[in-house]
């Protein structure tokens, strides 16, 4: 081996710690950067906290091309509500609850005799949930709180999944897919959806995860 | 401002300083463009823009078949469709029930309908491009520029707000369904 060999061996080891050493230097520096970074988000107001990165998708009206919630504003807003029926039952069903409604009556009034339709009213529960009276512990318990924004607007809060492991986000983005409605995370990590979902919800969410049983979910309406 | 667009010029592809000029644009007046600039102006999209003759200082942008935004004298303004997309582009402002079908129909933004119940007013500077939201409606319905600093209309709330540039169903909103 030649001086000048060993000379290389020298040179190049230090220059490796050296970059091991920067590289040390810099992870503390991130570290420290992150809280910093948490304080400026938490300072900032509720709106910039769910910013959105990723585009929206925002559904237009084949018929007026408005985005769907404003076609009662549209030159023909019965065409556009036939539209939306047809081609986004759920998001028709969000926006018009009233219409919906009627139906359902309509329907229930057809198919079943008077009778029977007095019967229910009377109070009896459905026996469903009669039967199934297995203790059930807070711990283990997922609301859904009905608001009313304004006059036929609501908003639906849901909170508790986290209980069940669940990551709030992306259960957020499952139901905003699955229901077509406009979602948000609200500060204290709740999940909040335009309109009135808790029917939905309530049949939805055990199917979606069984660890949530029927018994679990509790409606609270305002 | 968009009555009608049957005397739009043809479209020229922009230049490459062009398209760097219309992003600094973007990003000096939004900062949180920065955040999006890849989306919206993708690396090999094919940028183009057109004149109005009517008023030759208004230049409409599209990036391959979206239209994107317009320029108006110094300001860069989002199309609806952008603003729809990356709804953290503007300041909100938002208007009371009552005064949505005025916005609709291209009426400018009037003081009352910020401040009633309805209404929010967010902080902002006389001159600024503000989205314009319709209480208990998600999406965007109009564009604007702040006529009058947002501290100012608080005190006073009388007269115009905000002076509406583009709104649902006016002609730019009907070219990007063309
Ligand atoms: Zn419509």
């Amino acid at each position: 081996m030649s001086d000048s060999d060993d000379d290389i061996f020298k040179k190049k080891k230090p220059s490796k710690k050296k970059i091991e050493q920067q590289q040390k230097q810099k992870q503390p520096q991130q570290v420290e950067q992150q809280p910093q970074q948490l304080k400026q988000e938490l300072n900032q107001p509720q709106q910039q906290l769910n910013i959105h990165k990723n585009p929206k998708v925002v559904i237009y009206c084949k018929v007026c091309t408005f985005p769907v919630e404003f076609c009662s504003y549209s030159k023909a807003p019965q065409e556009c509500k036939e539209w939306l029926k047809t081609s986004f039952k759920d998001l028709y069903a969000n926006l018009y609850p009233e219409d919906l409604k009627l139906e359902q009556e309509k329907q229930a009034a057809q198919q079943q005799p008077q009778q029977e339709q007095q019967q229910q009213q009377q109070g009896q529960p459905p026996e469903k949930k009669k039967k199934k009276k297995v203790k059930v512990t807070e711990s283990e318990m997922v609301y859904i709180k009905v608001k009313e924004r304004n006059r036929s607007k609501f908003i639906t809060t849901l909170t508790g999944l986290e209980k069940h492991g669940l990551d709030i986000k992306e259960a957020q983005k499952k139901i905003s897919k699955k229901f077509g409605c406009g979602s948000s995370i609200n500060e204290k990590g709740d999940i909040e959806l335009q309109g009135d979902l808790s029917a939905e919800l309530e049949e939805w969410l055990p199917k979606e995860y069984p660890t949530i049983k029927e018994d679990m979910i509790a409606i609270q309406e305002k | 401002m968009f009555k009608k667009l049957e005397d739009l010029s043809k479209p020229t592809l922009l230049s490459k300083t062009g398209v760097k000029e219309l992003k600094q644009s973007f990003n000096d007046q939004y900062p949180f463009f920065k955040e999006i600039e890849d989306e919206v102006f993708p690396k090999k999209a094919n940028i183009q823009s057109f004149k109005l003759r009517s008023e030759y200082k208004v230049e409409i942008v599209q990036v391959d078949k979206d239209y994107i935004c317009f320029t108006k004298e110094d300001l860069v303004i989002p199309h609806l469709k952008l603003v729809h997309k990356f709804p953290d582009l503007l300041i909100k402002q938002q208007v009371d029930a009552g005064a949505i079908k005025h916005i609709l129909s291209g009426s400018d933004v009037l003081a009352p309908g910020l401040i009633s119940q309805g209404g929010q007013l967010n902080p902002a500077q006389k001159g600024q491009v503000v989205g314009i939201y319709g209480e208990g409606k998600e999406n965007a319905m109009g564009i604007g520029i702040m006529t009058a600093n947002s501290d100012d209309i608080k005190k006073d709330p009388k007269g115009h707000a905000i002076q509406l540039v583009h709104h649902l169903g006016d002609a730019l909103w009907q070219l990007s369904f063309k």
